[in-house]
């Protein structure tokens, strides 16, 4: 198991302040999970026969092509999505909406632009009955954790797109999950950025200890912090593929054993031929424009 | 260096560029054409005469100050109450099946078809002048503030559901500060409504200082010059106010802007 070979930080103020249990990463098991949209009368299946086992305290990571519905798998472990076939199960408690359990980070930070960087983390905390030394304990060791020190009171719209990001994990945790769900979180930030808030996701990952899935569509994202690789065919249907990446963590990214699972990824969803899938053979040069 | 332009072409310059060359060309056209003006249209240096005049006496200042207090007051009731039944209706889709139809009918009704209503109820008094102000003031309150808790974008309300926000805490946390551009056009609108209503109320009711009272006094005495001022004062009042409002806007809302701007770059 690579989840043995992982050694967790030494317990910080983060552990110490959620106390026992809380906070530990939770199975996550999906059973022919299925979702068909409706667009004008028309079905249009997303999703079919999806059963994933994912154990506690993993990093997993989704890649496909976009459009395959990796973004719905996450809606629905989050409980955003009320009508879906199959099951979806976090620890031992059935999903049927959001619940504590269950962080969401979007592609889009979605912090609410009137709330400072602290208010909009200590809004997760709201629906809990916490008392307010504890609730600013907890507010302050996230935003430590994504370093975001220093911005409290900023507002989103005076942060980079990265540092946005940083606050929405942060928000994301505050609630210590035991499993986040990362909805191509760093889609939107540039490549420098990127490079950079990889590596804190891995630090925070092996930080916290949560379970998280994150739906990317970059092939050494999902690499670099996958302890598997799901990939999700194109149409929908049961026939993903999924890839364990044998390599303890912390990661750099250039290691060898990942440069070949890139290949193997990449012949896997057709990178390169993909052309030739798409018509029939058809030659590139000659090809139309549809 | 450049020759500085006569100051005469310079105050000229100045005058067209803030838009202030059309009324001061029409005062002093006016002036000029005293002799051809006819037997009721007073000239503006009577007009400034008799305006002082009636300063004097203390008697304008009353019926302006009258007037702004009712107005003032008729507006915070109703834009206080335009605010929360329009909220109210966009945040709960039971209250909105139950009141819907029938906001939607009141909001047709033209609100000065209420006078006689009024004052069959509550006499010629401040009572029925400021339920009317309110009652005008409270229909684009309410719509705005409706719209605005309606267009609360769904990529905030997903937030609030994954962090289980109760009622109270998505009203105060999400959906006030949302609606906030609205409500605040909403204001704006109400508070021209609140005025027009004012000046209507004291027309329709008058037995009570106010401008609209001047304006009535001025036809009874058939003095027009009486009735020009009070139309110069409602308007400058109208005019005022309204700037203070959407300066007060600007002050309150580039956390937004910047926002949306930001959210259409991405």
């Amino acid at each position: 198991m690579i989840a043995s070979s992982i050694k967790l930080a030494p317990a910080s103020a983060l552990h110490l302040v959620q106390g026992a249990q809380q906070g530990r990463g939770q199975a996550v098991r999906l059973v022919d999970v299925g979702k068909t949209y409706t667009i004008s009368g028309r079905a249009l299946p997303v999703l079919r026969d999806i059963s994933l086992n994912i154990n506690a305290g993993r990093f997993v990571t989704i890649v496909g092509a976009s459009g395959c519905g990796k973004s719905t798998i996450l809606r629905i472990i989050a409980g955003l999505e009320k009508d879906f076939t199959g099951s979806v199960r976090i620890g031992e408690q059935a999903v049927n909406g959001p619940s504590f359990d269950c962080g969401l980070v979007f592609q889009d930070h979605r912090l609410f632009p009137w709330l400072t960087v602290r208010q909009n983390v200590a809004m997760a905390l709201r629906a809990r009955k916490l008392p307010t030394e504890q609730r600013n304990a907890l507010v302050s060791a996230h935003l430590d954790l994504v370093r975001l020190n220093g911005f409290e009171d900023a507002y989103p719209h005076q942060l980079s797109g990265g540092m946005a990001q940083r606050a929405a994990i942060a928000r994301g945790l505050v609630n210590e999950p035991s499993v986040l769900l990362l909805d191509e979180p760093l889609g939107a930030v540039d490549a420098l950025t990127r490079l950079h808030l990889q590596r804190e996701l891995q630090r925070i990952w092996m930080t916290k200890g949560t379970t998280m899935i994150m739906v990317t569509h970059d092939i050494e994202e999902a690499l670099l912090l996958g302890d598997q690789v799901v990939i999700l065919q194109p149409r929908p249907g049961p026939a993903q593929q999924i890839i364990d990446v044998n390599l303890p963590h912390p990661r750099s990214g250039d290691e060898n054993t990942l440069l070949a699972l890139r290949k193997k990824i990449f012949a896997t969803l057709h990178v390169g031929d993909e052309d030739e899938t798409k018509t029939g053979g058809g030659s590139t040069a000659t090809r139309q424009p549809p | 260096m450049l020759a500085r332009p006569p100051l005469t072409r310079r105050l000229l310059h100045s005058l067209s560029n803030s838009g202030l060359l059309l009324p001061i060309g029409l005062i002093v056209i006016w002036q000029a054409a005293d002799r051809a003006t006819p037997r009721f249209l007073p000239n503006p240096a009577d007009l400034i005469h008799v305006t002082i005049g009636l300063s004097a006496h203390g008697l304008l200042a009353q019926d302006l100050l009258a007037s702004v207090v009712r107005m003032l007051c008729g507006f915070a009731a109703g834009a206080t109450g335009g605010a929360i039944i329009g909220i109210a209706l966009a945040a709960s889709p039971r209250l909105h099946t139950l009141l819907g139809p029938a906001v939607s009918a009141w909001r047709q009704l033209p609100i000065f078809s209420l006078v006689p209503l009024l004052t069959l109820w509550f006499g010629l008094d401040e009572k029925a002048k400021i339920i009317l102000i309110a009652l005008a003031t409270s229909i684009p309150v309410m719509l705005n503030a409706y719209e605005g808790v309606r267009a609360v974008p769904k990529k905030y309300t997903e937030v609030a559901d994954m962090l289980h926000l109760n009622p109270l805490s998505r009203l105060l946390l999400l959906q006030a500060p949302a609606a906030m551009p609205f409500l605040l056009t909403g204001l704006r609108q109400g508070m021209a409504f609140a005025w027009m209503a004012t000046v209507a109320s004291e027309l329709f009711l008058a037995a009570a200082p106010g401008l609209g009272a001047v304006i009535m006094a001025g036809q009874e005495r058939m003095r027009p010059d009486m009735i020009i001022i009070g139309i110069s004062l409602i308007g400058g009042v109208g005019i005022l106010m309204n700037a203070a409002l959407t300066g007060a806007i600007r002050w309150v809302l580039p956390a937004w802007r910047a926002t949306d701007q930001q959210d259409n770059l991405s």
